[in-house]
């Protein structure tokens, strides 16, 4: 990619230990391997009208989204520790942000069979960079549905059915336009462990093997939620549980 | 459905290296209903297509492969007016480019929409960035019919109608405030804006007011905060590199620049400008690096420029002086291709074909092909003196600069004093005549020197000649007399040293020890204290060591 070998020809380079400028590489092959797999899912989707393979090259096609963002994480993560994370910041109004991202998942609410709605009021506006913003809410999103995939075949938990992103001023409006985004599930909720974890600084190194699965996203997170800053303030992200709905909610809290 | 509304009537224009999404990107926006879909591969062809066709909607992957990147294609596209305001720019890219090569730029797309995408998405995506784009409708119609007032009312409207729209209505009327050259307006704009929230852009916005106003400190103070925060802002390296060239701090505008283009090593504009200050700043290595890249990049593009092409055949010039074989022969077939290429394709510009001929006879002077360096810098010469004054000044630094290259100071002293009494010449031109000049008069006056020291050197031989006649015919005292005179001179050597001491040895030996001589030779045999056993005198200085003590004793 253009800008990563730009800066890698004005560092010394990697020493020759160091096989992650490799790992990353093999990752953006396989993740571009799965864009051109998509565009063959949506060929056979369009290709049959009704049959039973159907529903299979749907899921299919969740799975694959899925998996694509996962990846993407993976060298977001990456390049947040080579590279400083600098947002660029804007007035975005909201309902514009979580209309994309619902467009983003529409595949997302066939696959996992989920509601996905969202709540604002239209005039509301925050400051902060789309991309990144949109790119927690889709981990958010994306928590949710595996959520549900793990704990289905478990009738003890609630399976998730529902997922719902809102956004609220934090304070009156003129004190400053502060906006909090909640973005939360009716399923089982986060564990124990990882609520504890939340108020604190989320380091690589102190991620616990079991969080690992959601880790590295709330991770990213983190450091993007930090790295916007207004008038002194800096933002940050948290874990809660019960809100609205009965599951996990991940708020983002934007100065 | 009421949004097919936004593609009816629309060309479009698909622009992706994979010929594979090109035809799955087509497929979609034909069956969007698009009056016509055309398709490029790479950026050159895209800028082709734009120049020639008037598109509604331009879909561009942002990974273009060899040539520009559609960032690239947007700044040119955008920049010479070859898309309307009120046409859709869409960045198409895969989603972990997006948010971390993407940063604050000035030329910024209607949309991104990021890959895979399957077509339901791409539909609604694509969409949404019309209806968003249709938000500002009467503010780009107006600008694209020229009525910047018109425009600016409705920015107003907007700004009052709808709040959430407000800082990028805001942007948009600062850019039209500034081009319509209405700078206080425009400062009082941003500032407002900075205190909504000090956004990048509206950071930018002022630094570019307060350089027009003449204001460069506080401009500079800006934007080197804004390049610790943005790191990918080029913009600001642009303006603030521009900024030290106009303080004429070419170094640091060469290392600012040199920043810039590690963010973005494919805009041409910023290569060629580099290649420029290397250039002047004789930075071979760098200048020869940008000025292929500006060359290379420039094809089909509104900032190609044929000084990329003069400062790659002048960057080549060390190849052809230092390189061996080889390195040389392919120095010089870049050399003629490249001005070749620029008479050529700028045939009508007088200008170029003074600086070209002007590097054709450094290139002749380099091979050592004297005679015929001469005579193309004759040519040169009469091409310069066809000028018209104006152009005549932004070329009478290339000529001075060239005989200077060439050995011919004095010629280039007198050329640039006689341009100047003729009022053709340039703050460049001025500086290189007080160069120039101050090399000549020290040269001038190295040269005076070394023709005193040469006086004085023949005046020590006289009198030591002299002084050893006297000696041999055993006049003693005027044989010392001479000799003392030659070794007071600054030029004095080791052998007039000893020579001097043998003939007082000699001399009190006969007459008997005076003070005045022992002190004198004493004093010398100090000033020959460095003479070592390896040196030619060291033998003589010995023997006449122990002469001198057996006198004393």
């Amino acid at each position: 990619m253009a800008t990563q070998s730009s800066s890698h020809e004005t560092d010394t380079g990697p020493a020759p230990s160091d096989i992650s400028p490799l790992i990353v590489s093999s990752i953006h092959e396989i993740k571009n391997q799965f864009s051109i797999l998509l565009l063959h899912i949506e060929d056979i989707l369009n290709g049959s009208q009704q049959n039973e393979n159907n529903d299979t090259a749907a899921k299919l096609r969740g799975e694959v989204n899925f998996i694509s963002h996962r990846l993407s994480e993976m060298l977001g993560s990456y390049k947040s520790q080579n590279f400083s994370i600098t947002p660029n910041i804007d007035q975005h109004a909201l309902e514009e942000l979580f209309d994309d991202i619902a467009i983003h998942h529409t595949l997302t609410e066939t696959s996992y069979d989920l509601t996905i709605r969202y709540e604002c009021n239209e005039d509301m506006f925050g400051f902060f960079d789309e991309h990144m913003i949109q790119n927690i809410i889709n981990t958010a999103v994306y928590n949710s549905a595996q959520t549900k995939v793990q704990t289905q075949k478990n009738p003890h938990t609630a399976p998730v059915s529902e997922i719902l992103i809102s956004a609220h001023w934090d304070e009156e409006k003129q004190n400053g336009d502060s906006v909090t985004i909640f973005i939360e599930d009716d399923g089982p909720g986060y564990p124990d462990s990882m609520l504890q974890n939340s108020q604190t600084e989320s380091t690589s190194t102190d991620l616990k093997v079991e969080q690992m699965k959601t880790g590295l996203g709330l991770y990213l997170a983190h450091q993007i939620a930090q790295a916007h800053t207004r008038n002194g303030k800096q933002g940050h992200i948290e874990l809660l549980n019960g809100r609205t709905l009965s599951g996990a909610c991940l708020a983002i809290h934007l100065p | 459905m009421s949004e097919s509304r936004y593609y009816q009537n629309k060309k479009v224009l698909i622009i992706d290296d994979l010929a594979e999404m090109r035809s799955s990107l087509k497929g979609k926006l034909d069956l969007l209903g698009a009056k016509k879909v055309d398709q490029a591969s790479n950026g050159e062809n895209a800028l082709e297509l734009l120049r020639n066709h008037n598109y509604g909607i331009v879909c561009c992957d942002y990974e273009l492969g060899r040539g520009r990147d559609g960032q690239q294609v947007l700044e040119e596209a955008r920049h010479a007016n070859l898309l309307k305001e009120s046409a859709t720019f869409v960045m198409i890219t895969a989603a972990q480019t997006l948010e971390m090569v993407m940063g604050a730029l000035e030329y910024q797309p209607d949309g991104y929409i990021a890959k895979p995408i399957t077509y339901d998405e791409f539909q609604k995506r694509l969409t949404k960035v019309l209806r968003r784009k249709a938000i500002f409708e009467e503010i780009n119609g107006a600008i694209d019919d020229g009525m910047v007032d018109d425009a600016l009312e409705h920015c107003n409207q907007l700004i009052s109608e709808k709040p959430k729209f407000s800082l990028p209505t805001y942007r948009i009327k600062g850019k039209l405030l500034y081009n319509d050259e209405r700078y206080k307006e425009a400062y009082n704009l941003y500032k407002t804006v900075i205190d909504i929230n000090p956004v990048a852009w509206a950071k930018m916005g002022l630094a570019k007011c307060l350089h027009v106003s003449g204001k460069h400190d506080q401009a500079k103070t800006i934007l080197e905060e804004l390049i610790k925060t943005n790191k990918k802002y080029v913009e600001c390296y642009d303006l603030l590199a521009n900024i030290h060239c106009e303080e004429r701090n070419f170094d640091t505008a060469q290392k600012i620049l040199e920043r810039a283009i590690e963010q973005s090593p494919k805009a041409v504009l910023r290569q060629s400008q580099l290649s420029s200050v290397a250039t002047r700043n004789e930075d071979w290595n760098v200048a020869l690096k940008s000025s292929r890249k500006a060359v290379s990049l420039g094809k089909n593009s509104v900032h190609r420029s044929p000084d990329s092409y003069l400062n790659l055949a002048r960057a080549l010039q060390p190849q052809l002086l230092n390189g061996g074989y080889r390195e040389k022969t392919y120095a010089l077939n870049e050399i003629d291709r490249a001005l070749e290429t620029v008479r050529q394709d700028y045939s009508h510009d007088q200008q170029v074909h003074v600086k070209a001929s002007l590097i054709e006879g450094l290139t002749l002077q380099n091979q050592g092909k004297e005679e015929e360096a001469k005579k193309k810098l004759d040519i040169a010469r009469a091409t310069f003196d066809s000028l018209k004054i104006a152009s005549a000044k932004k070329c009478v630094k290339d000529v001075g600069k060239t005989y200077v290259d060439t050995g011919e100071h004095i010629l280039a002293e007198e050329f640039l004093t006689e341009m100047k009494e003729k009022n053709i010449y340039s703050q460049d031109s001025e500086e290189l005549l007080s160069q120039v000049s101050e090399a000549n008069h020290a040269s001038k006056e190295k040269q005076e020197e070394e023709r005193i020291i040469q006086e004085q050197r023949k005046e020590i031989d006289n009198l030591n000649n002299k002084g050893v006649e006297l000696f041999e015919q055993g006049d003693m005292q005027g044989a010392t007399k001479l000799f003392k005179k030659a070794s007071k001179s600054p030029q004095a050597s080791i052998s007039t040293y000893l020579n001097t001491i043998q003939a007082l040895i000699v001399f009190m030996q006969k007459e008997g020890l005076n003070e005045k001589d022992s002190k004198f030779c004493e004093a010398l045999f100090k000033k020959l204290t460095d003479v070592t056993e390896k040196s030619s005198g060291y033998k003589k200085l010995a023997k006449l060591k122990k002469m001198y003590q057996e006198l004393k004793a």
